[in-house]
């Protein structure tokens, strides 16, 4: 199947690959040859493309994934290779949803939820990659 | 009748005025095509996202529960501008022609009996506004430090604009910028982004297939439609990068065309003036042979 991953910025991979694991905002999945077509978002974590034997992980944070006719597209506000992946990247996020969280509490929105899970999606995030 | 000396300065300075803008022009060049290589890079992105989320916008019922990012306030009473423009001059009629757009705008919304307010990102769009529409600014982004535009920056504007819309000071925001379509044309438009408005001829081609949602639709669109925002912000920030750039460089032949054109002039008026000095020194001293 056809995999790609598109940033704002610039597309990161279009390749075919074997299977697919993304962090989806309900759980975890795997997307194997002639999944059934889906719309779905995705929660901070890690993205993780097998193909042709060679696994290459990537950390994508806020976007979502589109699955249609075999082919997996996976649009992600911000996503990086794993490997270029930094601290001060990792600091900033953490940051920025935090700062949502203090907002939102203030304003006592019923997003805070949400916010309160992308705070700690992002730390569950930092024990994996960081240990 | 100017002297020799006076000319010959206005040569040098024409010269050195050509110097600049050819180089201007250069680096212009260069620059439109890291500006052009940008926005080609943002399109898949900004296409996918749209289509996608157009095809959720269009298959969802509206109800009155649907966002409110997508079917408005209800009211059509308070316009926000988002006026996005240069932090540079000298690049033509590039931020005048989207100011006119803006203005026309402006124009026709209070003619209507609309309020209208004011975002205005780069300076030079702020500074051609400030004269008539001082009192609709309510806000305003400085990108003078930012070499390159990234996706952050768009954040940072679509964030303040949402943050605006959930505390009700607008019903409808519109943004403006400069579509580059070549490095002679560039044309500014308006976009709606708040509510969003999609094209749904595009859409169409893939609601045939029935998707499966994960969450369900609504919260998908909850989480998609502030991103919509933000990805039009930066395509609008990207077109306008090439478009300055692009019209930066036509502006800046133009320039050094003139400057050629002005040098040849002053050139040869310079060598009549020198000539005819010749001549009047001869004459002198012919006559005053002549009177011994």
């Amino acid at each position: 199947m056809q995999f790609e991953l598109v940033n704002p910025e610039r597309s990161l991979a279009s390749l075919p690959a074997d299977v697919v694991q993304v962090p989806g905002a309900d759980g975890d999945m795997t997307i194997m040859p002639y999944h059934a077509p889906l719309v779905a978002t995705l929660r901070p974590g890690v993205l993780t493309v097998e193909a042709s034997g060679e696994t290459s992980e990537y950390i994508v944070f806020g976007g979502f994934i589109q699955i249609q006719e075999n082919s997996v597209s996976i649009l992600a506000e911000k996503s990086v290779p794993r490997a270029e992946f930094s601290r001060p990247l990792f600091d900033e996020m953490l940051r920025q949803g935090q700062d949502e969280l203090q907002a939102l509490r203030e304003l006592s929105s019923q997003f805070v939820n949400d916010a309160e899970k992308f705070v700690s999606d992002v730390k569950n995030l930092e024990q994996y990659i960081f240990s | 009748m100017p002297s020799l000396k006076d000319l010959k300065n206005r040569i040098e300075s024409v010269k050195s005025t050509r110097k600049i803008t050819k180089a201007m022009q250069m680096v212009a060049a260069a620059k439109l095509r890291r500006a052009q290589e940008a926005a080609e890079a943002a399109r898949p992105y900004a296409t996918k996202f749209n289509e996608v989320v157009g095809s959720l916008a269009s298959s969802t019922v509206q109800s009155d529960s649907s966002p409110r990012l997508l079917v408005g306030t209800g009211s059509t009473q308070t316009h926000l501008l988002v006026v996005l423009t240069s932090e540079r001059g000298l690049c033509g009629g590039f931020n005048s022609n989207i100011v006119k757009k803006v203005k026309a705008h402006a124009e026709k919304l209070l003619a209507d009996g609309k309020q209208i307010k004011i975002v205005t990102v780069g300076k030079k769009g702020r500074d051609q506004l400030k004269r008539d529409y001082a009192h609709f600014f309510v806000g305003h982004f400085d990108f003078s430090d930012t070499k390159n535009i990234n996706y952050s920056n768009a954040e940072e504007v679509s964030r303040d604009i949402l943050s605006r819309f959930n505390s009700d000071e607008f019903d409808i925001a519109t943004i403006f910028f400069s579509k580059f379509i070549s490095v002679v044309s560039q044309e500014p438009q308006g976009l709606q982004v708040i509510p969003a408005e999609f094209n749904f001829d595009d859409a169409d081609k893939s609601i045939s297939t029935f998707f499966e949602y994960e969450p369900e639709e609504e919260a998908i669109l909850k989480d998609l439609l502030p991103r919509g925002v933000t990805t039009q912000i930066f395509t609008g920030l990207l077109e306008n990068g090439a478009s300055e750039q692009g019209a930066r460089m036509s502006a800046m032949d133009n320039a050094t065309r003139n400057a050629g054109d002005m040098i040849d002039r002053l050139t040869i008026q310079y060598n009549r003036s020198r000539q005819a000095v010749i001549t009047n020194e001869l004459i002198e001293i012919i006559s005053g042979a002549e009177a011994l």
